[in-house]
């Protein structure tokens, strides 16, 4: 009898996962942001979910990026495109439109009256083509049942409305600025501001069919412009949309449509979560497990004399780290402690990396040794030294509360440039070449009015380390997919050095292109310091030398740095000419870094010289979660007039990283990292260094370490 | 516990470089590979099945261990005592660490079980005959999270009345009973299942390791004795 295996068949069925079920993400619409179909709704999407989404429906189509910035407030990046919009030149001018949303959840649902209210603002920074604000409620009336209303302005006003009730305070308020000329500034005047304050509402049903969404709305936004073109076809009959959503996978919705009473819709949502990876993050091997050394042990310290054991011993500790990806650089000793210099070159997580150390470390070494200090190596550059105490190690070694243990027993400083103490050891591990190559997808999104551009390249990327910190690295990208064409001679919409507005220019044609060759050189020069030198082609558009200084002590939370540039615009049709534009340029900042340790925000204040030879300042915000996911957003103010800027107005955009561990069921140390800018303009532009320094050190302070050193044991 | 998925061949087909491949990353790449290897004809040698006369050559501590969405068990090696906690570790070098019979960790397997201990008398922990068994116990779990402190989560347990039961395990048969373990807590609840014999050693477990790897099937092939 098999009693237990046959329970152990039946215990799926008949255990209930020891978790409670989470309510359904809610849906988005079809701007991108939580909503019904073309309304918005009151409720929030998880604390930092991330979606991009494609809707398309009449003579509009529309690419969003959608970001929920903290549990309240959420963003959303729009790429519009709509067709037949005409204008006087050109009847069936197809017009390309940026703009951003931010939503406010002001009220959360709860219990059995209150429901979700959320404050949203669209169009905030465009060219207030979708320009609109709006109040909405939202609550779940019944099981899966969902019901929204709310009141709206600008483009949410524009049909079936009332006379605005702000008017009664102002006549100002019954006018709404509608023309925002070059776009990119705020659009608070317009606020609240139009004669009519429109209603919009809906339902949305979760249907026993699994996976299942029935959506219906009341739609208060007219269309007019969309309609008004000579050509434009489309024509918005009913006020009624109605449609239905599949979520094919918790992070694939597809959704179909029947929307104003004359057209079809559909929407592909795309999301993620750097909370949720997508595959489990512990697969692969365990650490060397760690045995107590026994209590009437030798623990003599003469082994320290012994050439012979030591060259042993070191080869061994090589050995086993390089099965966990970790190149051992150097390595010092004395009787009762040694330094370890540690090369990370797959496992994600640094604390993971130190602990895998750590425990090889009480696996080879004597006895006598009692400390054990690692310090991670990042392109050469000593970063933090870790030191654990070996008896801590043994004591703490599987035990509950392990990591809070180790934390509070394991001293964190800066490195210092040289290994310190006792019997320095080298490895000849030099040369150490590093390469990879990645199918990159780019995304070409706001390039002016020459519409949505994905490119599919074969990106190389190697390297070679000469010496601790002296390296010499290479990039190129071979487009695969989709060429982008060459624009030629053409004019940007500002009045200054053409140093980004050629960028299409640079990644035209069949042609592989060389996007970085350079030498770079980093050192420290002290525990708190560090320097780079770099010389060669830095980026794709140009090349030069430039330097680095940066002071970023490991116990705070914020540093100082400084970069100086000298650069010369490179040859978008010659590797290594320079003399297509013959434009040069001294360029460089001084910045202020900031981790706040508020939901993982870090700021940055840079303030100094751009590419185009404006000076000014850029303030960048980003959300950087543990595991490597970051979303930011920055904004760069010169002292170039909107006018001469061009289209913008001033230099703003999105980053996005995201660590290709999140996806992959194997350590790796990649990132997918993405830039998307508010449009190739030329002012407040920065040069694409590779190896800039905060970067490059930051993951290894003491915040940053201590929101990871979970994985100390892992 | 060598779990596969289709995604690993297909990102380490695109994307490749210098930083080296982890065993298990190959190990499914190797069980995959038909999609894209080439057919082989050389009939291979159907994978060699563990004995008991294995398990007493080797005289080590073994266990065989394996999660529900594995097919088969593997088997694992004790390789480390720690204070009454002892890792036992498998060829691909996953872990699993027992206190007693309690599973209170895994390394390497999907989601780590950082760390599990009881509060009061443990019979998986200590070993205790089954009529002497408590009515239950809390559980906790540690389970990964940001910062030092992984998120632990408690369930309160009790046993149900044992029923006999016969066992037979890697080609030895044992007799004694088996004992559910129902648990609930504030997350959910889950069901252990114990196969204990008359002096209260645990042969065979299934026991819960956290809300995404679920429940892990445990048997003891050679039982640690030291400490």
């Amino acid at each position: 009898m098999l009693a237990l295996a046959a329970a152990a068949s039946i215990a799926p069925g008949t255990t209930a996962p020891a978790q409670e079920t989470a309510p359904p993400r809610p849906s988005l619409n079809l701007y991108g942001a939580t909503g019904l179909i073309d309304m918005p709704s009151a409720e929030a999407q998880p604390d930092a979910q991330v979606s991009a989404s494609y809707s398309q429906f009449g003579n509009t189509s529309r690419r969003n990026f959608t970001f929920q910035l903290l549990p309240r407030i959420s963003a959303t990046l729009r790429y519009a495109s709509i067709k037949d919009w005409g204008n006087s030149d050109d009847p069936e001018y197809k017009l390309f439109d940026r703009s951003l949303d931010v939503q406010f959840q002001l009220l959360k649902e709860r219990g059995t009256w209150q429901p979700s209210v959320a404050l949203g603002f669209r169009d905030v920074l465009g060219t207030g083509v979708y320009s609109a604000e709006y109040l909405v409620a939202s609550k779940t009336i019944a099981r899966d049942f969902t019901v929204t209303g709310g009141i709206g302005w600008g483009r949410l006003a524009s049909v079936g409305g009332v006379t605005n009730p702000f008017c009664s305070m102002s006549d100002s308020f019954c006018e709404r600025k509608i023309d925002y000329d070059e776009g990119g500034t705020p659009t608070f005047d317009a606020m609240f501001h139009g004669e009519d304050m429109g209603f919009f509402g809906g339902v949305e049903w979760r249907t026993p069919i699994d996976k299942l969404t029935l959506k219906a709305e009341i739609s208060s936004d007219a269309y007019t412009r969309e309609q008004a073109g000579p050509e434009a076809d489309f024509e918005r009959k009913s006020p009624i949309n109605v449609g239905a959503e599949y979520r094919l996978t918790p992070g694939i919705t597809l959704g179909g449509y029947y929307m104003y009473g004359s057209t079809v819709g559909i929407n592909v949502v795309v999301s993620g979560n750097p909370y949720k990876p997508l595959t489990p993050q512990n697969l692969g091997t365990g650490p060397v497990p760690i045995n107590p050394r026994p209590a009437n042990a030798n623990r003599s310290g003469a082994w320290v004399n012994d050439q012979g054991a030591k060259a042993t011993l070191t080869e061994a500790v090589a050995k086993a780290l390089n099965a966990d990806g970790i190149t051992l650089d150097a390595m010092s000793y004395t009787a009762d402690a040694v330094e370890v210099r540690i090369i990370n070159r797959q496992i994600s997580q640094d604390p993971k990396a130190i602990g895998r150390t750590a425990a090889v470390l009480a696996a080879a070494m004597p006895y006598s040794v009692e400390r054990f200090s690692i310090t991670p190596l990042q392109n050469g550059l000593p970063t933090t030294t870790v030191t654990v105490q070996r008896t801590d190690l043994e004591a703490q070694a599987n035990r509950p509360f392990a990591g809070v243990q180790s934390w509070e027993t394991t001293q964190i400083e800066g490195a210092l440039p040289v290994l310190a103490q006792g019997q320095s050891w080298r490895r000849d591990v030099y040369p150490l070449w590093s390469w990879a190559f990645i199918p990159l997808p780019t995304v070409q999104i706001f390039g002016g009015n020459d519409g949505f551009r994905p490119q599919l390249t074969l990106q190389f990327r190697g390297s070679v380390s000469l010496s601790p910190g002296l390296s010499a690295s290479a990039m190129v990208r071979q487009p695969l997919l989709g060429e982008f064409s060459d624009p030629g001679d053409t004019e940007s919409s500002g009045n200054l050095p053409q140093v980004r507005s050629q960028s299409k220019r640079y990644y035209s044609g069949w042609d592989p292109k060389l996007i970085r060759l350079t030498g770079d050189y980093l050192f420290k020069l002290n525990r708190d310091t560090y320097g780079r030198v770099s010389a060669g082609l830095l980026e794709r558009a140009f090349g030069g030398v430039s330097g680095e200084v940066l002071w970023k002590p490991v116990e705070q939370s914020w540093g100082l740095g400084a970069e100086l540039n000298y650069v010369a615009q490179r040859d978008p049709y010659s590797p290594f000419g320079f003399g297509y534009y013959d434009y040069q340029v001294a360029t460089g900042h001084a910045s202020v870094y900031w981790d706040t340790g508020w939901y993982g925000i870090e700021t940055q204040l840079s303030a100094g010289r751009y590419l185009a030879g404006d000076w000014g300042a850029t303030l960048a915000v980003s959300r950087r979660f543990a595991n490597g996911w970051a979303v930011g957003a920055y904004a760069t103010k010169t002292d170039v007039s909107a006018e001469d800027f061009g289209e913008g107005s001033f230099a703003k955009g999105l980053t996005l990283s995201i660590p290709l561990r999140w996806s992959t069921p194997f350590e790796t140390r990649q990132t997918i990292d993405g830039n998307l800018t508010s449009l190739a303009n030329n002012g407040g532009a920065f040069l694409n260094i590779q190896n800039r320094l905060y970067p490059m050190v930051r993951e290894y302070d003491r915040n940053r370490l201590e929101r990871n050193w979970g994985a100390f044991w892992q | 516990m060598k779990r596969l998925f289709a995604l690993v061949s297909l990102a380490a087909l695109t994307a490749c470089g210098s930083g080296g491949k982890d065993p298990i990353v190959q190990a499914a790449i190797e069980e995959f590979g038909g999609f894209w290897s080439r057919e082989d004809d050389t009939p291979k040698a159907p994978p060699r099945v563990v004995t008991r006369a294995d398990i007493e050559r080797a005289d080590v501590a073994a266990i065989q261990a394996r999660l529900e969405s594995d097919a088969s068990p593997t088997l694992m090696y004790g390789a480390a005592s720690n204070g009454g906690f002892v890792t036992y570790s498998s060829a691909l070098q996953q872990q699993i660490v027992l206190r007693g019979a309690q599973i209170t960790g895994t390394r390497g397997m999907g989601t780590d079980l950082l760390a599990s201990w009881s509060e009061g008398p443990d019979p998986l922990a200590r070993r205790t005959p089954p009529g002497s068994w408590p009515h239950g116990v809390r559980r906790f779990y540690e389970l990964p999270a940001i910062g030092p402190k992984g998120e632990v989560v408690s369930f309160d347990c009790h046993f149900e009345p044992p029923a006999p039961a016969e066992m037979t395990i890697l080609q030895l048969r044992y007799q004694g009973v088996q004992i559910p373990e129902i648990c609930d807590g504030p997350t959910g609840h889950f069901e252990n299942l114990h196969f204990v014999d008359s002096s209260g050693s645990v042969w065979r477990s299934l026991q819960w390791v956290g809300p995404k790897m679920d429940l892990v099937d445990m048997q003891v092939l050679e039982p640690y004795t030291g400490d």
